[in-house]
């Protein structure tokens, strides 16, 4: 084969294959059908003080909250020092021990992350992924009728109450209370490099009341489960700003309902 | 297919094992070499230092490799055992198996390689791959490779693969390549007779990878006077392509001393997690040029890339999953406080790379030269972003889909790197030699680690060897870091005893004496006997970045015992 036919052959195939059926910015996205969401969803957003890439994170969730309204819940978990995170000691930290096993847990090891409805896995800081899973979450029906409230008996105590009620038995389920802070002003490395001491926190995980995993709850056909946990109030938190979120979940479904709930303030007796 | 592997090796290694007759086997024979590595910590936890919490008392990494030559036929595996991996390695690092295994079939310049391997096309731009065990790096295809070197001064190969990803060979996504290099002097007399060696080479590199759900959220504006629409949002999927392809060019003069390498290579549409999943082409281009003469030598390089993060798997992050490798042009720091604040190339965004480098020998019994003669280096390397609309982010969700911020090609963005050195190596008498070093470092620690500002950063560096007699030789090491940021100054000092050939003890101390006042401490004891390496050691090893060919591996800070040991056959 003469040479100047192998460098036709080369120029040529480089000129097909500039060709791309992308080439048009029409072509690029295509609508996705019937995205009316029917079920609320969790989004377990994997965060540090220490990284940089995090607020961007931020505002991402705050436009789910705004286009998905009451459909989207989110918690902020916090690590430690090896998670982007300050130590778990420090008075200035948001990361809880818990906060680091969940870490561990979801094998997170590049921050901003996320978990949604507890089987994505981690999804990395790719948006375009936590995007398509919350849809997917939200259209999905679930048979669980899921309530619960949240009240300080005392003024140093939160207990929070779940009733769980489906028509059909659900086994295989376990449940979980994740206590979470909003309004939180704490230190936070911004994306331009520099430290904002009064950046203001939403969704901090401050502590899971049935343990890391959850405990088994049975659910069966037409008989309402009742759950109550309760937890004395750590003094870094402001129970004023807390909620309760509680889920279901199953290893192989995943969240099957989840509710959030604000806090109700302890009533001084008169 | 692991199975079907060995069993392929294991074939042809018998069928290797009976070619040769009694007197073939004396002409070409049959040889085996090998290698064992291991890597291990006893971690202890250190709270001043910022250690992690340790799940197991012993981590290691180990690697046992095997391989087997002939005339015709090559063989070859690699045991690899990450189980309880070193620290800062990312998670999928963890497991063991075998690595790799490969078969190799050679007769007459042609050379079919079934199995795992290695391969670059030019200088990596678009396809590199490598083993990197300190990086954790090892992006091997798996599958066919075909090398046709039966032409005089033509050089082909195809293939065609699965690639490594820690412990997992996707199906999900395929790399095929060509490469085709000629040696125009084997074609041109002239150039032969004038002892020029004049390279023209073309590559292509294809990844097909299935479709995955790239989505994004639009908010429905509302219309004045219309009810709001309920949701109050569309979503749409991203259309990502399945096949991208890649191709580079390049030409490489060497005359005496005059060596030039001009390379160019472009990379179709490929949205990624690396590019905020935009549809912009990728381009690199690099031109290279050194002169050499006796006791003096020059070179100057640049290189303008973009957009030119190529994976195997689109929506990947951190170390793994590259198909090409955009080289450094920062100079690689072997001095510890100069390699404090190494840089990582920035193969998304894209950077505009200068380096050059200017060396010069006094000769011996001259005023400059003293009575041994001195050598100088200059090194300077200066990397800047491209000019662009706006700022580069990471996750920046509202270039998705669009074909990114507009670039100038010659327009500069902000300093990335920079880096001047002059080196001196000097023997002062007989048993005495100087090397020193000044430099002058600014690194762009907001783009490269995501916090902290410009660093800027004098560093000086004496080293001093005194050979006592053929056994015994003490060298020295004196550093110190000057900054005004980040932890501020750092001073390091380092002793080593050499004992030849069989022992070396070494004892070294990296102190910050800016923002922490920590020491790092070392000590360690190297044997060497025949093929057998073992250091033992003890100490502390600061956080920082260890990197490799532009490539960065965060690694914590440890504490502990260390073991080292290498053996090859």
């Amino acid at each position: 084969m003469k040479l100047n036919h192998i460098f036709l052959s080369c120029i040529s195939a480089a000129l097909l294959a500039s060709c791309s059926e992308y080439d048009d910015p029409a072509d690029r996205f295509t609508e996705v059908p019937d995205v009316t969401p029917v079920s609320r969803v969790l989004l377990a957003e994997f965060t540090g003080q220490l990284c940089s890439n995090c607020p961007t994170a931020h505002e991402k969730i705050e436009d789910y909250e705004r286009l998905f309204g009451d459909f989207f819940i989110c918690v902020s978990i916090h690590g430690d020092n090896t998670m982007m995170g300050l130590p778990v000691n420090n008075p200035m930290g948001l990361g809880t021990e818990q906060g680091v096993k969940y870490n561990e847990l979801f094998k997170v090891e590049l921050w901003p992350n996320a978990v949604v409805n507890w089987k994505s896995g981690a999804l990395g800081s790719d948006y375009g992924k936590w995007v398509s899973k919350l849809v997917e979450g939200m259209i999905r029906p679930t048979d669980i009728d899921l309530s619960a409230s949240a009240s300080m008996p005392t003024d140093s105590t939160i207990t929070v109450d779940v009733r769980i009620r489906s028509d059909k038995a659900q086994p295989g389920t376990r449940f979980n209370i994740w206590l979470s802070e909003d309004s939180i002003v704490g230190m936070q490395l911004m994306p331009n490099g520099a430290p904002d001491p009064k950046y203001v926190h939403n969704g901090v995980f401050r502590k899971a009341l049935c343990g890391i995993e959850g405990e088994d709850v049975a659910i069966i056909a037409n008989v309402e489960a009742s759950e109550s946990r309760s937890t004395v109030i750590d003094p870094k938190w402001n129970p004023e700003n807390m909620n309760a979120v509680v889920f279901v979940y199953t290893e192989s479904a995943g969240v099957t309902s989840v509710i959030k709930t604000k806090v109700k303030p302890f009533a001084k007796p008169e | 297919m692991t199975r079907q592997l060995l069993a392929s090796v294991a074939v042809t290694v018998t069928m290797a094992a009976s070619i040769p007759a009694a007197t073939e086997a004396k002409e070409h024979p049959v040889t085996v070499h090998g290698a064992v590595q291991a890597d291990i910590l006893f971690p202890e936890e250190d709270a001043t230092i910022g250690t992690e919490k340790y799940d197991s008392k012993i981590l290691g990494n180990g690697y046992a490799s095997a391989g087997l030559y002939s005339k015709y036929v090559d063989a070859g595996l690699r045991l690899e055992y990450m189980q309880y991996p070193l620290p800062g390695f990312e998670r999928d690092f963890k497991g063991w198996g075998l690595g790799n295994v490969y078969a190799k079939g050679k007769f007459n310049g042609v050379e079919l390689t079934l199995g795992d391997f290695y391969d670059q096309f030019g200088s990596g731009f678009i396809l590199r791959t490598y083993e990197e065990r300190s990086l954790g790096i090892d992006n091997s295809l798996r599958g066919g490779r075909l090398k046709v070197d039966a032409l005089p001064g033509v050089h082909f190969t195809a293939l065609a693969g699965l690639q490594r990803r820690y412990w997992d060979w996707s199906d999900k996504s395929q790399v095929y390549g060509a490469d085709l290099e000629m040696d125009l002097q084997q074609w041109i007399k002239p150039l032969a007779s004038h002892n020029i060696i004049w390279t023209l080479g073309g590559s292509w590199v294809l990844r097909s990878q299935a479709d995955e759900t790239i989505q994004i959220v639009n908010e429905i504006p509302v219309q004045e006077g219309q009810p709001a629409p309920e949701p109050p949002y569309t979503v749409s999927k991203l259309g990502l392509p399945r096949q991208v392809n890649a191709f580079d060019v390049r030409t490489h003069f060497n005359k005496g001393g005059l060596d030039l390498l001009g390379e160019f290579a472009w990379k179709d549409r490929d949205p990624s997690l690396d590019n905020n999943y935009t549809y912009s082409r990728g381009t690199a281009v690099m031109l290279s040029g050194s002169y050499s003469r006796p006791g003096w030598s020059a070179q100057l390089q640049v290189k303008r890339s973009e957009n030119m993060a190529f994976r195997s798997q689109r929506s990947m992050q951190g170390v793994s999953a590259f198909i090409n490798n955009m080289p450094a042009f920062a100079y690689q720091h072997t001095y510890a406080l100069a390699a404090m604040y190494p840089y990582a190339t920035q193969a998304a965004p894209g950077e505009w790379a200068l380096q050059g480098a200017f060396a010069y020998s006094f000769k011996r019994r001259t005023a400059m030269g003293g009575r041994y003669g001195t050598k100088f280096r200059l090194n300077v390397s200066y990397i800047r972003g491209i000019d662009r609309e706006g700022t580069w982010k990471s996750g920046d969700t509202e270039l998705y889909g669009t074909d990114g911020q507009k670039t100038k090609f010659f327009g500069w963005g902000p300093l990335y790197y920079s880096d001047l050195n002059l080196q001196m190596d000097k023997r002062i008498t007989r048993q005495f030699s100087l090397n020193a070093m000044y430099m002058y470092q600014r690194y762009n620690q907001s783009v490269i680690e995501g916090h902290g500002g410009m660093v800027n950063a004098h560093i000086g560096v004496a080293e001093m060897k005194y050979k006592f007699d053929s056994r015994f030789t003490l060298r020295g090491e004196l550093q110190y870091l000057g900054t005004k940021q980040d932890k501020g100054d750092w001073v390091y000092g380092l002793l080593e005893l050499s004992v030849l050939p069989y022992v070396m003890i070494t004892v070294s101390d990296q102190w910050n004496t800016g923002t922490t006042d920590t020491h790092y401490y070392m000590f360690s004891v190297t044997g060497n006997y025949k093929a057998n390496r073992l250091m033992i050691g003890y100490g502390r090893t600061r956080a920082g970045y260890n990197c490799s060919g532009g490539v960065c591996r965060y690694v914590p800070a440890s504490r502990g015992f260390q073991i080292s040991y290498n053996y090859n056959f």
